[in-house]
């Protein structure tokens, strides 16, 4: 009985390999083949479509949860398929012949998960075949159960880190391009990075730069501005929609709410034409001023929901002992929300800090940019002779690596924040 | 175009060139400069040169530094080159039909003579001096043409402005033939109209804000409840600050988009009821003939754009989630990891993909192929509407793995005893736990995508061009709007593009708030 109990629900371990890589590696195949097809290269393009073909019929055939239905009953063409893309994965690698080692890594990551999958599934088939003719002993199936006990769960965990890892690459590719690009030496796109040639000079040229200093400074301005004056105005705002029930709060409320669906593009010409007009383009003022603006409702609501959160009765106890309003306000208020006004300042100065369409409206000289037009404009020349690769990335680097923490440190607020209806920087 | 070179033409001659060199060995192809008032936004230098054999074209670069030598880099690689202009010889120059008389910026005359006594003259009328033709913006004057005299735009008045003309062969070499620098300084009365009277923007602000602070005022005295009265106190200073900066700048572009106002008639803009909306759908400026000025076409791939964006970010985030919540080993150092799209500053993030896309970059050069990502139609669309994927799926993984954290593990535990598969425990357990939280993100995802500015144009520019005063192939409606706003300058025709964007954003924002409820307003 416990013999029939283990054959039923024996499934051999490559079986269980297949199950949880076959999608991985018909992705990768894909990926191959596109590269290919841009690469203008046709046999590639044959072989990783054949290969593609065949691993879109293994994953057809799987058994659709494998404990219901431990082998496929097309273990035949399970084989075939298997096979095929083991064997053209290698035809693949043997056709290319890449230059440097970069090229040849990348070959070999593309060939490689169906070369794997390819023979995992010969495997599979050929123990799916033993099961399928009553070959299959009682001892064996006991003894395969036991081991796909044991690596089941570490099958599916390498499955998810392999695919977390692609994932993770992609996430960190670009960051880690502007990584290299800062350290090879010379202004061009075309680097070609190595340990050996990696240089400071941009981070140094960068450091001694008068204009990147001076776009520092008026990006710090401007934020800690927008901050200062935006919460000044948000604070009680939110105190007030929170404590007091008057007329037309509701409408109030609604109004911050749909104010942040208003597209900035509405409200740029003629926030142009009036700044314009009052002669506030190119300065902080005017800067500042729309940043604050852009960024109030959001600190109203944010703010509002935690006001909603302090119990009423700790106000009212304090009126009872004689505080004045001003009193309850900066001795009970002020230091209890003080977390919600920190996340508060985050997003108004995060806001701030990476805008770019407005300054790019506002800004026409170049002493008075912000980082983000800054830097946006050391490369975006129209000839590719004016850009300055190396020195954007550095500066980039510098820029981005107190903003990345920063959003690491507050990601649970940040994401929270966000979801309450920010406005995307 | 008559009409704004009659009134250059009769600005007085102001300053002269202060300095001037010339290469040794090589002929000066720069004989004489002078300065001249404008009636555009910017002053202009006009100044005319002498015709070098053998060449192709005319490269101005004009800067307000000084070059630092006369080397071929030195142009190129100038600290801050500041605007160039080319002028093109050819044969059989066609005139370019495409291009609208605004798009000219670079007023040009060639004539067969040598260089005119008074460069202050009145060039159209004279019959020595012809226009030349024009190519995609770009003056055409044809090999025999033995001088040439422009009015270089985009001069700061007071400034000294060094200018160096080379001639270039048909090799695109420079021929070093005619390399000349000199600087002059602008000293003209800017003819640019005077300062709008902003009397009538004072009084509407002053109306709001009187207004609602005498409401207030009235409210808090008139209501019967401490409860009530200090909430118009605390509230009024925001509220004056959204209605004034907010509300009256909405309805002030609604105005305009009735106006013709632009760069050049700026402040003086008159009422024209519903031209610019006419302009916006007429084939009035259908320059490429194709029946629709541009409007259809980038409404499309706004659509295109939003939606394929939003679905890949829902898709992926919800996908991603599941995998990060699923009991993986190191899930923090994963988070962490998936977290760096979304915290690299925007800007940064998208110049960055520009680098690597470029078509001399590293994508190219990783994968050994050769396309123009950023060049051809359709990859340029998939390169922007990828690299948004980019920058938004981590969000969405973080949002949807909080979400997925908060479903009770024992429904699973349940599920698991009673074998449901894997596909049904998603579709009937997952999905249906996540939907509250998916549905209004992903409505506001489609707003936020919608009115995304700076992917699309600091990647593409809204490239590739099609044709002059026409939408490129990757515009979205945002940056369409900038673009006809601050590049040709037309402001009262942006304001109605934006009115049409807004009344669109409504359809997104009604959906987001019947969904929301309001966005919970009772709370």
């Amino acid at each position: 009985m416990r013999g029939d109990l283990a054959t039923k629900w024996w499934t051999p371990v490559s079986l269980r390999g297949v199950v949880s890589f076959a999608w991985i590696s018909l992705l990768i195949t894909a990926f191959m083949l596109g590269i290919s097809w841009m690469r203008g290269d046709d046999h590639g393009t044959t072989l990783s479509l054949m290969a593609l073909i065949a691993n879109t019929v293994i994953v057809w055939i799987l058994p659709e949860d494998v404990p219901a239905r431990p082998v496929p009953e097309k273990f035949g063409l399970f084989l075939v398929c298997g096979a095929s893309m083991a064997i053209l994965s290698v035809i693949y690698l043997s056709h290319r012949s890449s230059t440097t080692i970069g090229l040849t890594l990348v070959d070999y990551w593309m060939a490689s998960p169906s070369m794997i999958v390819g023979a995992a599934a010969v495997v599979a088939a050929v123990k799916s075949s033993r099961w399928f003719m009553g070959r299959a002993t009682t001892s064996e199936a006991l003894e395969g159960l036991a081991r796909s006990k044991r690596h089941t769960g570490r099958i599916t965990q390498a499955a998810k880190q392999i695919v977390l890892l692609h994932l993770g690459i992609f996430a960190v590719l670009p960051p880690l391009w502007t990584i290299m690009l800062s350290l090879s030496p010379g202004n061009s796109l075309s680097m070609d990075f190595s340990i050996s040639s990696a240089t400071l000079e941009h981070y140094r040229k960068m450091w001694e730069s008068e204009r990147f200093w001076g776009w520092l400074w008026n990006s710090i301005v401007v934020s800690v501005a927008t901050t200062i004056f935006g919460l000044t105005v948000a604070f009680p705002a939110a105190y007030g929609f929170s404590r007091y029930r008057f007329h037309g709060r509701k409408i109030g409320l609604f109004m911050f709410l749909i104010v942040q669906m208003f597209p900035g593009a509405l409200i740029l010409v003629p926030y142009f034409i009036v700044m314009k007009g009052f002669g506030l383009l190119n300065t902080y003022i005017g800067l500042v001023i729309a940043y604050s603006v852009t960024a109030l409702p959001l600190c109203v609501w944010l703010m509002k929901g935690f006001f909603d959160t302090i119990p009423r009765e700790l106000e009212e106890a304090a009126r009872v002992d004689g505080c004045s309003q001003i009193q309850i306000f900066t001795r009970i208020i002020f230091p209890l929300s003080l977390p919600a006004v920190a996340v508060t300042c985050l997003f108004s100065f995060l806001a701030a800090w990476n805008e770019y369409l407005l300054a790019l409206t506002f800004l026409s000289d170049t002493d008075r940019y912000t980082l983000p037009v800054g830097l946006a404009s050391m490369v975006s020349s129209a000839q590719a002779g004016d850009s300055y690769w190396g020195d954007f990335a550095a500066a980039s680097i510098l820029i981005s690596i107190p903003v990345v923490l920063l959003f690491i440190m507050f990601q649970r607020y940040l994401v929270d924040g966000m979801v309450a209806g920010a406005v995307k920087g | 175009m008559g009409g704004r070179l009659a009134v250059t033409s009769a600005i007085a001659l102001i300053a002269l060139l202060l300095t001037s060199s010339t290469v040794t060995g090589a002929p000066p192809l720069v004989t004489d400069t002078s300065i001249d008032g404008d009636v555009d936004l910017n002053n202009r230098v006009r100044y005319g040169f002498q015709a070098v054999d053998g060449s192709e074209r005319y490269n101005i670069h004009y800067s307000d530094v000084p070059f630092t030598d006369l080397e071929e880099s030195s142009y190129n690689g100038n600290s801050d080159p500041g605007p160039q202009a080319w002028i093109l010889v050819s044969q059989d120059p066609a005139d370019d039909p495409t291009s609208p008389d605004t798009l000219k910026f670079l007023l040009c005359w060639w004539s067969m003579d040598g260089l005119p006594d008074d460069l202050g003259g009145d060039f159209q009328a004279d019959p020595n001096w012809q226009e030349p033709t024009f190519l995609v913006g770009m003056p055409v004057v044809p090999p025999e043409a033995v001088s040439v005299v422009c009015d270089l735009p985009g001069v700061v008045r007071g400034q000294e402005v060094y200018i160096a003309t080379v001639s270039v062969d048909a090799d695109g070499d420079y021929t070093g033939d005619g390399l000349n620098v000199l600087s002059a300084i602008t000293l003209a009365e800017s003819a640019k109209p005077p300062d709008p009277d902003m009397t009538s923007v004072y009084i509407a602000i002053g109306v709001i804000v009187g207004g609602l602070c005498l409401t207030a005022g009235v409210l808090y005295f008139l209501s019967p409840s401490r409860r009530e009265r200090g909430g118009y106190i605390f509230v009024l200073p925001a509220i004056l600050l959204l209605a004034t900066l907010t509300f009256y700048p909405v309805g002030y572009g609604i105005y305009l988009s009735f106006t013709d106002e632009s760069a050049e008639n700026y402040g003086q803009g008159e009422f024209v009821g519903l031209d610019n909306y006419e302009t916006l759908f007429s084939d009035e400026r259908d320059y490429d003939g194709d029946g629709d000025p541009g409007f259809w076409r980038t409404f499309t791939f706004t659509l295109i754009w939003t939606f394929g964006c939003v679905a890949m970010h829902m898709l992926l985030g919800v996908m991603f989630a599941m995998l990060l919540e699923s009991g993986i080993i190191g899930k923090v150092a994963w988070r962490t990891i998936l977290l760096i799209p979304w915290a690299v500053p925007g800007y940064i993030s998208v110049i960055m993909w520009r680098g690597m896309l470029n078509r001399f970059g590293w994508v190219n050069g990783i994968l050994t192929s050769d396309i123009d990502y950023l060049g051809l139609d359709n990859w340029a669309k998939f390169s922007v509407i990828f690299v948004n994927i980019w920058m938004g799926f981590s969000f969405m993984t973080m949002t949807t793995s909080g979400a997925l954290a908060g479903i009770p593990k024992d429904m699973y535990e349940a599920a698991n005893i009673d074998g449901v598969g894997r596909y049904h425990r998603f579709r009937h357990l997952t999905l249906p736990q996540l939907m509250p939280a998916l549905v209004p993100l992903s409505l506001l995802g489609m707003i936020w995508t919608f009115n995304l500015f700076h992917v699309i144009f600091l990647m593409t520019g809204g490239g590739p061009d099609r044709f002059y005063g026409e939408p490129g192939v990757t515009d979205i409606l945002v940056t369409f709007v900038y673009d006809v706003a601050f590049i040709d300058g037309e402001y009262g025709l942006g304001a109605a593009w934006s009115v049409v964007i807004f009344l669109m954003l409504i359809v997104f924002s009604t959906a987001y708030l019947v969904v929301t409820k309001g966005g919970e307003v009772e709370g």
